[in-house]
Parts: C-alpha cells; structure tokens; sequence
C-alpha cells in the first residue's frame, strides 16, 4: 500500500513509446479538421448571408438542439466568429472526449482485462502508477493540443478568428471535454469490471448528456450550468461580452474530483474485478444460443440492445424538434420574409432540416454498423475464430453472419429513429405522416450500406488496416455537418458517398443512382468475401 | 492401415519469412502421431495449416484424402481440435462454451460431456473470464474428447494441466487410440510424447529432420554406458565407435554406436568388467542432437 505512485516516471515514458504514433496522427489529424474549418468558413459567411444563417442556426430551436446554442440575439452580430463558436464547440469538444474514452479505456480496464496489469503489479510499482501515468500523459495531451490547436486557428489569420484570447478559449474548453471524459471512462472503470462495458456505460452518459443538453438549450439555457457537457458551449468563445473561463475551470475542477474518486476506488479494490456484481453464469447453453449466429447474437447482443435503444430516444428527442421549429417557423417575420408564402417557407426549412438531421443521423448509426461488422476481424485478432474454424463452419458463414447482423442492425436502428420522431411529432399541427419520414430517412440507409460494403472489402482484402473506414468516417460527419457552411473544391465534396443520396424531400428521387451504389455495394462485398475466403486469418 | 493424414513437401511464407521450408509426415488410423519440436520450429503452423485457417504456399497437404484448403467443411465434420493457447470469450460460462462447440460440431453428447466434466474435474458455471489457464484448457479438451471424430489434433494440450489431470488426459487419448482413432499430439514435452506417441516426427526451423517410430530413432542415437572395470580400460581410447569417453580409474562412461557393441564389448572383457549398465537415449538426448 506505500508508495502508490511508485515508478510512474518509467510507466509514463513506455506509455509515450508505445503510443506516440497513436499521439501524434491524433493531433495532426485535429489540426487538420480545425484548420479546414476556420479558413474556409470565411467565404461562407458574408453580411448578406449572415441574416440567412441567424434565422437557421440561432432562431431554429432544431438546429441550436443539433449544434448548440449562442448567446447572440441580433443578425448583424452573427459573423464568422459567432458562427464557427457555435458550430464548432460542441462537436469539437464530442470528438475529443469520444477519442479520450476509447483510449482511456483501452489503457486502463482493457489492460487489466488482458492480464497486462496484474503483470505490471508483479514489478515493483506503485498501486496506482499506471494510471497516473496515463492521466498525466492524457493531461499533456490535451494542454498540447489546445496550445497547438489555437495557435493553427490564429496563425490562419481569418477575419473575426484572429482574437488570440478567443482562441485559447476555443481550443481549451473543447480540449478540457476531452480530459474530463477522459476521467469519466477512468472512474467508470473502477465500477465496472470489463472494458465493454466501461466504454457503453460511459459513452451512455454522454449520449444522455447530449439528450439532455439539447432539451435544455432550447427551453432555459441556464439549465446548462448543471451539465458538464454544457460547459464545452457555456464558454460561449468568440461573442465579445459572453466570453466566460468559468466553464473551462468548472470542467477541470470536476475532471479533478473525478480523478481523485477514482484514485480512491482502484487503491480499495483487487486487480481484475470491479465494484459492480456480475451476473450468474449459465450452466448451459440457451437453446436461442446455439449455432454461429447465436453466438454472434449472443456476444453483441447488449452492444446491439443499447444502440438501438438510444436510436430510438434520439428519435423521440428530434422529434420534439419538429414542433419547437412549427412554431419557430409561425412566428417569425423572417421566415416569412425569407421565402414567398408560409406553406413553401415552412416546408423548405422543414425540407432542409430533415435532410440535415436525418444524414447525421445516418452517420451514426454507420459507426453503429462499422463496429458490429469490425468485430469480425476483432475476434479473429484475439484467437478466437481459430478454434472455431477447427469446426465444421465455413467462411462464407462467418462472414455473411457479420455482414447480415449489421446490415440489419442499421436498418433496424435508422428505423426506430425515424419512428420515435415520427411518435414524437405526431401531435404537431402540421405532422409528417409515417411515409413522409421514413421516405426521406431510409434513403440514407443507402449509404450506410456503402460505408458497410467499404468496410467488408477492407476486412477482407487488407484486415490490419480497417480501422481506416474510420476516417472515411469522420470524413463524412464532417462534410455533412459542415459541408454546406464550406466552400470546398467539387472533387473533395465527389469522395462523400453522401454527397450521391437524393436529398428527400428537398429532392426528388433518383433511382438509378441509387440502385447504381447499391449495386456497387454488392459487388465490394462480393470482392471482400472473394478475399476473405483466400486469405490466411490472422494467428498470434 | 488407413493413411488419414498424409503432408509432402509442405511450404509456408509468411512474406519474406519462410516458417516451413519442407514438411512431409503420414498419420494411420488407430496410431499416435507426436509432433514435437522447440518453440517457434513450425509446429502449430503446420496445424494452422492442416486446419484450413491458413493456406500452404506449396506442397500436398490432405486429410481423409481431401484438400485441406479446399474441403476443409467436410473434413471438420470428423476432427477436433485443442489449440495450444485457448482464446475463449469472458462473458460465457465454461459450460456454455463447451456445448457451442459441441453444437457447431453436430449433435451434443451430453453423457460423454457430463462424464469428462467430471473426469477433469471443471466447474462448469464460472464465466470464462475468471478461468485459470489449466482450467481454459480444459474446457477446449472437454470440448474435443466429447466430440465423435476420426482425427484429434492436440496442440500442446497438457501444458497448463496438473499431472493428475495429464494422466486423464493420457488415459482418454489411449481409449481414442484403442478405438482405432488417429491422433496428432504436438509437444515439446518429451515425455508427454514418449507415453503415448507410437511415432515422432521432429520439427525444427521448418524442417522436418526425423520421422518414424521411437524405437527408430533410437537406433540412431547412442546408447549411454557405464562400466566398472578391475583396470583402467584405457583400450577404449583406441575405439572410433566409441564416443564422450571419460575415464576415471575404473570406471568408465561413454557412448557407443549401435553398430560396434560387439568390438567394444571385447575390448571390455580385457580389463575384467565387474558392472556394466546401459541406458536407452531419451527423447531429450535425440532432440539435443538435432538442436546442437
């Protein structure tokens, strides 16, 4: 029990050698999104537009509930500076702490689910060095991060982003998310005793906080200050006189105390187990268990429940969405002013938000996708499929078993997300009807299915390198959510799969580009299934 | 005799690296086939490979007279298979695990399960994660031996196991063997192979380097002797067949080839040979010449 922190210097320097890669893309790769974005915002914001954007992304409760709030009340205030502040903080500040979970987890629960810890205990080193280690390197991380991440925005020099004070509050308080998330996939670690189900419970409170968040934003904004979510936003950089490090410093007071539970927890407690009980093993296996896709079933199953339960209340909470922006739309004279006649002006920025919400939608239930189907090869990584494959069950099984489960998933997820809006917004006035919605939302499917083709080609031609969909990915997040605020070269915006999909209701339908990439889609999944069947699985 | 596993001329690159440069060896029906050889020589390789997990770059590789690669469903149906290390997933019971692999396999027989269960004496209601490697091993072996097969393939199997449990594992291993049942045994516990193998193929770096029975081999090693003479058999010295002699006034230990003991025992009877004790070489003695 003496000397906790003991040899954390050593466990500190193999953890920079063994991750300085992973550090380095990581940061470069941030660099990167932040300096795409702040350049070329500029072109997209001009005094004409400005009012056009005030009304979509200030005035409409829908969009603030998707990006976030601004403090700012007046057109003529809304420029680049107040733009990319309430555009950008939110998800910049969601990214690092997704990013930070998954590695936090991954350095410190996984590591004493893979035996590394008890390993590491056996040496003379402190109780709680590993983590110290880790904390102390994600701290330095993220200080980094923000320094080099408001320097690269200043260094740009664009109109209303060269406020060097602004900057840093930018790159801090979106940075400060990413430690402290940091420390609620530590602390969740200590509770929980497997890294699944560390990162589920983690990744579950801050999808509920992001539920939360937007509910709030939209009703009293003050409500916030309760949510350490919020505290990414409430910062509010960029709108002179709102500027506020309070929320900075309350993000790190609380990643603090969190740290210093935690510290508590691990020291109490034995390697290898957590504070949470375990649920009673079977003494056989269920009849449902039973054959391959069982087992798939089986093992993913509380990933597969919980993705699709959150599909679904994210469904619930964009669909209130629709009635705040009913309302929003009746009210205001702009709108009005905006587009000849109510009934068009009402549609046309209904059109365009459906559009908006149910593409980022789309993109996340991909990732939902994306890591069903990468369990394939995640299992094959561990060993398990060796003895598997000893068995009388061919390939084609295994990799069809994967491909169906994930197909389906997304399927079922985009449609209990549609349908939860579809409920949602049913008492409205001008309620959509149940094909309007799922006409408009399916479509997005295709795309999905694309990504999920991409993914099958990769896992089996090339596995080591899957992890790439990954940046396609964020790659499409980032020209959905962004792209139209951009000005970016035609060939970048062709890349995006989404840029294809028919924009329903905006647009109308087109088939054959659809059946075009679905055709597309099974041929890559052919060829991935072609190389899966050749290749050698991976072995340790 | 039934030929069940016949490999000629097996290659395997991984890229650059060549893990098996030529590996040829036969299994029959009703015969123990051990497999041994240092770690990193190619062993669990070759089994990858005779599995169909992963493909031969050249060479003949057929069980039951079919291709590996091609037919390896069909194979399946009548192998099973203990991996050397034994990957199993946390959140299933040990029980659970066993009968998946039995139901991946065809029908479950529930009174061999029950029976091994027993045998090994495993606690089938644990989750897997909180297993110990001897216990992770066991469940992969209940798994095999509760499985109708023709071919059992043991990687290693035993190294997590306590002697009690490795002699019950012998003892099933001899029932598949007098059921008339091929079994390959990897190892690079000798004696584990010793007991039960009826014929040895020697790996190292890739290579095949010895094939046939243990009494084969034996004859190409020597035997150890140790002599007690009434003088100092200094005669020995002359001898070319005799090997490591080391003479300490009347006493003498050497090796002799198989082929001289007639000319060595002469030279003995000289100097009044009041002891005389001859060991047969180990498993140990063959594998160290093959490794110098």
């Amino acid at each position: 029990m003496k000397q906790p922190l003991y040899n954390t210097g050593v466990l500190f320097k193999t953890l920079i050698k063994r991750d300085w890669f992973k550090l380095v893309f990581w940061i470069l790769g941030m660099l990167a999104f932040a300096a795409s974005g702040a350049g070329k915002m500029e072109v997209a914001s001009n005094p004409e537009t400005a009012s056009t954007l005030y009304t979509m992304f200030v005035k409409n409760p829908a969009m603030v509930g998707l990006f976030g709030p601004t403090p700012i009340n007046n057109p003529t205030n809304y420029s680049l500076g107040p733009i990319f502040g309430q555009t950008m903080t939110l998800i910049t500040g969601l990214t690092f702490a997704i990013i930070s979970i998954i590695y936090v987890v991954n350095r410190s629960r996984k590591e004493e689910d893979d035996g590394i810890t008890e390993l590491f205990r056996s040496y003379s080193i402190g109780k709680l060095a590993n983590t110290t280690a880790l904390v102390m390197e994600l701290l330095l991380l993220h200080l980094i991060m923000a320094v080099l991440l408001a320097l690269s925005i200043e260094a740009q020099n664009v109109a209303g982003l060269n406020h060097l004070e602004s900057n840093f509050l930018f790159a801090f308080t979106t940075s400060a998310q990413g430690f402290l998330w940091g420390m609620f996939a530590l602390l969740f670690g200590q509770i929980f005793s497997e890294a699944s189900t560390t990162k589920g419970m983690t990744f579950g409170l801050l999808g509920l906080l992001y539920i939360v968040r937007m509910l709030t934003d939209v009703t009293n904004l003050s409500i916030g200050w309760f949510n350490p979510l919020s505290w990414s936003y409430l910062a509010f950089p960029y709108v002179k006189g709102h500027e506020n490090w309070l929320a900075v410093f309350l993000t790190f007071l609380l990643a603090f105390l969190l740290l210093g539970i935690s510290y508590i927890l691990e020291l109490k407690r034995d390697v290898g187990v957590g504070y949470f009980p375990e649920r009673k093993a079977r003494l056989h296996g269920k009849k449902g268990h039973f054959g391959f896709p069982g087992l798939v079933l089986n093992l993913e199953k509380k990933m597969i429940i919980g993705w699709l339960l959150a599909s679904f209340v994210l469904g619930l909470v964009y669909g209130s969405m629709f009635g705040q922006m009913d309302q929003f739309i009746s009210s205001n004279k702009t709108v009005k002013e905006l587009f000849v006649g109510n009934e068009t002006a009402a549609s046309a920025i209904r059109g365009n938000f459906m559009v908006t919400l149910f593409s980022i939608l789309s993109i996340l239930i991909a990732a939902f996708g994306v890591i069903l189907l990468t369990k394939m090869v995640s299992e094959e990584r561990k060993n398990r499929l060796e003895a598997l494959y000893a068995l009388p069950l061919s390939r084609l099984k295994v990799y069809s078993t994967y491909l169906l489960t994930a197909i389906l998933s997304v399927i079922l997820a985009q449609f209990l997300a549609l349908f939860g809006i579809f409920i949602e917004q049913l008492g409205n006035k001008n309620a959509l009807s149940f094909l309007e919605i799922m006409k408009s939302g399916m479509i997005w499917l295709v795309a999905v299915i694309f990504v999920l083709a991409i993914l099958s080609l990769l896992l089996g031609l090339v596995p080591r390198l899957a992890e790439l969909i990954w940046v396609y990915l964020a790659f499409l997040l980032f020209m959905t959510y962004l792209g139209k605020l951009l000005s970016l070269p035609k060939w970048l915006e062709n890349l995006s799969i989404y840029n294809y999909i028919p924009k329903l209701p905006v647009e109308k339908m087109n088939l054959p580009t659809v059946l075009f990439i679905l055709i597309l889609s099974v041929l890559l999944i052919l060829l991935g299934f072609g190389a899966y069947r050749r290749r050698d699985l991976i072995t340790g | 005799m039934d030929k069940l596993v016949e490999v000629k001329g097996l290659q395997k690159n991984f890229g650059q690296f060549q893990a098996l440069k030529d590996v040829s060896f036969e299994v029959n029906a009703g015969e123990v086939l051990g497999y041994i050889g240092p770690n990193g020589a190619g062993k669990s390789t070759t089994i990858r490979i005779l599995l169909g997990i992963i493909r031969a770059t050249q060479g003949k590789v057929q069980i039951f007279g079919k291709d590996v690669w091609q037919d390896s469903i069909e194979i399946h149906k009548k192998i099973a298979y203990v991996p050397g290390d034994v990957y199993l997933w946390p959140n299933l019971s040990g029980g659970e695990t066993i009968d998946l692999f039995l139901k991946l396999h065809g029908a479950i027989n529930q009174e061999k399960r029950d029976q091994l269960i027993k045998k090994f004496d495993l606690n089938p209601k644990k989750k897997v994660r909180s297993y110990s490697k001897g216990n992770r091993q066991k469940i992969a072996l209940i798994a095999a031996l509760a499985t109708e097969a023709e071919l059992y393939i043991f990687d290693e199997p035993t190294s997590g196991l306590d002697p009690l449990m490795e002699a019950v594992f012998q003892e099933e291993v001899k029932g598949l063997k007098a059921a008339g049942k091929a079994i390959i045994l990897s190892s690079h516990i000798l004696s584990e192979v010793e007991k039960l193998a009826d014929r040895v193929a020697v790996i190292r770096k890739g290579e095949i380097v010895e094939t046939g029975t243990l009494d084969d081999l034996r004859h190409l090693t020597r035997y150890q002797y140790k002599v007690e003479t009434e003088q100092e058999a200094v005669g020995l010295k002359e001898l070319s067949s005799v090997h490591d002699l080391q003479i300490k006034e009347n006493e003498a230990t050497f090796q002799a080839d198989s082929d001289a003991i007639d000319e060595i025992l002469k030279t003995l009877l000289l100097y009044g040979v009041k002891k005389l004790e001859a060991t047969p070489p180990t498993l140990e003695d063959l594998f160290m010449r093959h490794y110098q």
